[in-house]
């Protein structure tokens, strides 16, 4: 059920509604109508009635004057034959005359063969009726008088069923409104039983007249006679007509004729029937015989003709109170059909109204929403102050956006704590090299002044040597003692002489081996800088990891740099490790050579001191020369112990100018990481840009509206991107990917620009910056190419350059004021990046992979990272020697 | 090494003494050093001050304390893992974060009722990160009070 109303759209809807109200309302009106149609009906029937009864009544005032005429011609009367002939020509008239209304109305009003039979009446059908006037017209007066009464009575009897068969079947004695019933009564009943009565009693005079005597019983039948007259026909005609007075304004408005055209012939007939009451009276009252049957005639005759006069006005009136009937039911129709139709105007209305209401903010919601989906969260959102279900969904609508906004609030500080974390990681980088810088310095000097120290030691050992051979002549001289006295004072001066030399260049060694412990120290301080920054590198890249993966899928690839910045971080500590293990053994070295030179300082001292007491001792020679031998031979002893430990020394400075040289190299590959950093963070500072684009999506950065308009993306330009990024453009190193990703989306901004028709100084602005952009990646790509030793860097020199010949000639001819040039420019940039990026940029791809598996062993993972992997075997450039010995280069770094 | 369909959570690894946990790197905002603690007076003994993180003021608890293993020693490698416990930035103390490591959910094993002194109820699971155990800390469970935990253990007996 919901499926099936779920497919009507929501305006249709309510049109379902409206359908499924409009069966039951049509079935209403339909029987209202109905009603009215059927009130109608009624009123046309009598109305119908009426009509077929007028010729019928006028065939009852007829047929007796006929009657009366054929008797006074069968008596002989001239007139009467005279009267006769007016007679039946008035007859036939009307026949003619109720043949056509039979014709007309007569199976309407149920005068057909069938029902007539059915009713057993079929003595008032019309040809019946007819065929009987006709015999009783060619009997004419050939019958006896008693004939010819019977045959008109006869006719006349059928004429009053008739009569009262179409007032039974027109409804004319169900008549709803009491004006036109009384009248309707006093026509149909009360005169016509006037006239047959007055008929009946004038010839009953007639008759009685004939007789010398009035008979008693013909007396009380004049009295009844008379009775019934009054009270029967005329009382009840006269209350009927005066209730059809008084009743008339309650129905269908007063009549302006019924009371007028009938006051005069009512009037006439109470006249009328009061003559002919006092005549019946007077009758009645004496038993004197009939002595003027003319004068009932006449009175008779005259009443007749009153109550035929107001028959003919009161049918007259009935029908204009029938036809105000008519009217007025036809009014009441077409004032409900009206009303009916001014209340189904105000439902449309009202429909109109709440269709429109419930519409309009679902289209405008659903536009909202829409631009929602395109990432326009700044749309200004209506309907929120509604209090109704609409109120309830815009506002919704509104902290959704509102949430979205903050959710790209939140992420675009997260990028910018990214971007600020790659440009602290790049400082990181540079204070890196910096320090290796510094270490490198450092140890050179500390090599300088170790090679000092092995020079001092080696020119103190050739010292010691003479030393030693001067002690021996000494040695050998005491034999001759007293002979060489002399000699030995100069050879002893000459000891001492020798020796206090020594103890200056010992003194100078020892300032020297200062000078390598404050280098160490200075090394030790350095490190410790340098694990301070690796630390803080460690927490950056934790962090980093952290936000990559709170990013979801965005941050995946920003994941995978955050990883191998921590791989750094871990070698940089472990480096500085070795480091600080080396600057120890150095300390420790030193401060042992030190206390070696200490030693060496006192011995020189002492041998100072005994040359000096050999010199005072030469005095008493003679007497000690056992003595000076002893002396000398302890000289010789210490002298070969002093030789001893400055071969120590010496080996010693051997030993740190070779931990120097470690320190050295250390610090080379310090500079070597400390680089990598760099281009890693610039690689971080490309990912912060492309998250920063999809960010950019949203229109809800901190930017002013004008701006945030101008940068947010054609909405088509997301589906349709002039050149898509593909997989296989990649060359497998992801800085060049990233710089590559960037000219092909300035590519595409520039063709969105000039398809969207934008003005020039923005065209011409992203041309700058792409042919800007274009130059760095080149400059950056050769450096590159340079670094692995990548043998087709000459050409890919010369084609960058012819390039960038071609593009700036094209900008020219643009500031010119040629229009063919942007889309040419396009087709240009289009073809050749993609060819130059397919066809010779990814012949760099094997020689760095190459280039970076030689470098493997010297531990630099980042190289290891920045491959994507599935380099191709075959490559047309050729890598230089350098990347074929890797540990060669490495070495040449080195040293 | 990911098997294609399996779950896998990356986890923040740290120390309080010897003992590795780990934290899921979604619930963690950031890592910061230790700083400048203000303490708080009157704050449970494992409250171990208040930091300003770029204006944004941090309760830092002692983790070790929280979970009943001593106090955190102070070393130059202590650090502050920032989390957010009902919208409000706490910090936890602690003696050293080693790296982040992936985790497998399907390999996680419930933890014992009692690990290394803490009560299982903190943990989320048990499982091996690189070379060693980790212990999965279950945050909320941390971080709810103890009269939290008396009442959700009253409300659903059972399930504590």
């Amino acid at each position: 059920m919901d499926a099936l109303f779920a497919r009507v759209r929501i305006a249709r809807r309510p049109l379902l509604i409206v359908a499924a109200l409009m069966f039951p309302l049509a079935g209403l009106l339909h029987f209202i109508l109905g009603g009215f149609s059927d009130d109608l009906q009624f009123a046309r029937l009598e109305s119908q009635g009426i009509r077929y009864e007028r010729p019928l009544v006028r065939l009852l005032q007829l047929l007796p004057e006929h009657q009366r005429a054929v008797l006074g011609k069968a008596r002989g009367d001239a007139a009467a034959a005279a009267m006769v002939e007016r007679s039946r020509s008035d007859l036939d008239a009307t026949f003619a005359t109720l043949g056509e209304v039979d014709q007309a109305i007569g199976t309407t009003l149920h005068f057909t063969e069938l029902e007539l039979q059915q009713q057993r009446q079929e003595a008032v059908r019309f040809p019946r009726l007819r065929q009987s006037w006709e015999d009783l017209k060619s009997q004419g007066t050939t019958v006896s008088p008693g004939a010819i009464a019977d045959r008109h009575a006869g006719l006349i009897a059928d004429v009053r069923s008739a009569i009262a068969y179409a007032r039974d079947h027109s409804n004319l004695i169900l008549d709803p409104d009491l004006d036109s019933f009384y009248l309707m009564d006093a026509t149909l009943a009360g005169l016509p039983s006037l006239q047959d009565r007055v008929a009946r009693i004038t010839d009953f005079a007639r008759e009685a007249a004939a007789a010398s005597t009035l008979e008693p019983s013909n007396q009380v039948r004049f009295a009844v006679e008379a009775a019934r007259l009054r009270e029967m026909d005329l009382d009840r005609t006269v209350a009927a007509v005066q209730s059809s007075f008084d009743e008339d304004p309650a129905f269908n408005g007063e009549s302006r004729t019924l009371r007028p055209s009938l006051a005069d012939p009512f009037q006439q007939l109470r006249t009328a029937a009061t003559g002919f009451l006092s005549l019946l009276d007077r009758q009645s009252a004496s038993a004197s015989p009939v002595a003027a049957p003319d004068e009932f005639v006449r009175l008779g005759e005259a009443l007749r003709t009153a109550s035929f006069a107001l028959w003919n006005v009161s049918a007259v009136e009935l029908e204009r109170l029938l036809e105000a009937r008519i009217e007025g039911i036809a009014a009441r129709r077409t004032r409900a059909l009206v009303i009916v139709a001014a209340f189904l105007l105000l439902a449309g209305f009202v429909f109109w109204g709440v269709i429109r209401s419930i519409l309009q903010p679902i289209r405008q919601l659903t536009a909202v929403a829409h631009a929602l989906a395109h990432g326009d969260l700044t749309a200004d959102i209506p309907f929120t102050k509604r209090p109704d279900e609409m109120g309830h969904l815009a506002r919704g609508l509104e902290s959704l956006a509102r949430t979205l906004l903050e959710v790209v609030g939140d992420l675009t500080r997260g990028l910018q704590t990214l971007t600020s974390s790659s440009v602290e990681l790049t400082a990181v980088a540079s204070r890196t090299a910096t320090g290796a810088n510094l270490v490198a310095d450092k140890a050179t000097s500390v090599a300088a002044a170790a090679e000092e120290a092995s020079a001092n030691a080696s020119s103190v050992a050739s010292g010691m040597e003479e030393a030693a051979n001067n002690l021996s002549s000494v040695a050998a001289a005491t034999e001759e003692m007293s002979s060489t006295v002399g000699e030995i004072a100069s050879n002893s001066e000459r000891a001492r002489v020798i020796s206090e030399r020594a103890t200056t260049q010992t003194a100078a060694i020892v300032a020297a081996m200062e000078q390598l412990g404050r280098a160490a120290q200075e090394i030790g301080k350095v490190t410790e800088t340098i694990n301070h920054i690796s630390s803080q590198t460690n927490l950056l890249a934790l962090n980093a990891t952290i936000e990559a993966a709170r990013a979801g899928a965005a941050g995946k690839g920003f994941a995978v740099v955050a990883n191998e910045i921590k791989e750094l971080a871990r070698q940089t500590a472990r480096a500085t490790e070795d480091i600080k293990g080396r600057i120890n053994g150095v300390q420790t070295s030193a401060s042992g050579a030190l206390a070696d030179i200490g030693k060496i300082a006192g011995v020189t001292r002492e041998v100072g001191e005994i040359v000096t007491s050999i010199a005072t001792a030469i005095e008493q020679q003679t007497t000690v020369t056992r003595e000076v031998a002893g002396h000398v031979a302890a000289a010789s002893a210490t002298m070969k112990d002093v030789s001893d430990r400055l071969a120590q020394t010496v080996a010693v400075s051997h030993s740190i100018a070779h931990d120097i040289s470690g320190v050295s190299a250390g610090a080379g590959e310090f500079r070597q990481a400390g680089e990598n950093v760099r281009a890693s963070a610039s690689g971080l500072g490309g990912l912060a840009d492309q998250i920063k684009a999809v960010i950019g999506r949203f229109h809800a950065s901190g930017s002013s509206p004008a701006t945030r308009k101008s940068q947010t993306p054609p909405r088509a330009a997301a589906p349709g991107v002039f050149i898509p990024w593909k997989e296989e453009y990649s060359v497998g190193v992801v800085t060049m990917d990233a710089h590559h990703q960037k000219l092909l989306s300035l590519i595409n901004r520039l063709h969105d620009a000039l398809q969207k028709g934008e003005n020039t100084t923005r065209t011409q602005a992203i041309l700058k910056e792409l042919i800007a952009y274009t130059e760095y990646h080149f400059e950056a790509e050769e450096t590159l190419m340079a670094k692995i030793d990548f043998s087709g860097l000459a050409a890919q020199k010369k084609v960058h350059g012819d390039f960038l010949g071609v593009v700036a000639s094209a900008r020219d001819r643009w500031l010119a004021g040629d229009g063919s040039v942007p889309g040419e420019l396009l087709k240009t940039l289009q073809g050749w990046l993609v060819q130059h990026i397919v066809g010779m940029d990814k012949h760099y791809t094997p020689c760095f992979l190459r280039h970076a598996a030689g470098a493997r062993d010297t531990k630099c993972p980042l190289k290891q990272a920045a491959l994507k992997g599935n380099g191709s075997a075959h490559a047309p450039g050729h890598c230089g020697k350098a990347a074929d010995h890797g540990p060669d280069r490495r070495s040449r770094s080195l040293s | 090494m990911t098997h294609p369909g399996s779950e896998r959570l990356l986890a923040a690894a740290f120390f309080l003494g010897p003992s590795a946990f780990g934290v899921d790197t979604a619930q963690i905002q950031e890592v910061v050093r230790v700083g400048n603690l203000t303490p708080v007076r009157h704050a449970p003994p494992y409250v171990v001050g208040i930091r300003n993180l770029r204006g944004r003021i941090v309760t830092v608890i002692d983790l070790r304390s929280r979970l009943e293993l001593g106090r955190v020693e102070p070393g130059p490698e202590n650090r502050i893992l920032i989390v957010e416990a009902s919208g409000e930035p706490i910090g936890l103390l602690v003696d050293r974060v080693s790296d982040t490591v992936e985790i497998d959910i399907a390999e996680l094993h419930a933890a014992p009722p009692n690990l290394n002194g803490v009560q299982g109820r903190h943990f989320r699971g048990i499982c091996r990160g690189g070379d060693r155990m980790v212990a999965l800390l279950d945050l909320t469970a941390v971080l709810q009070t103890e009269a939290e935990f008396t009442a959700s253990a009253e409300r659903e007996p059972g399930t504590a």
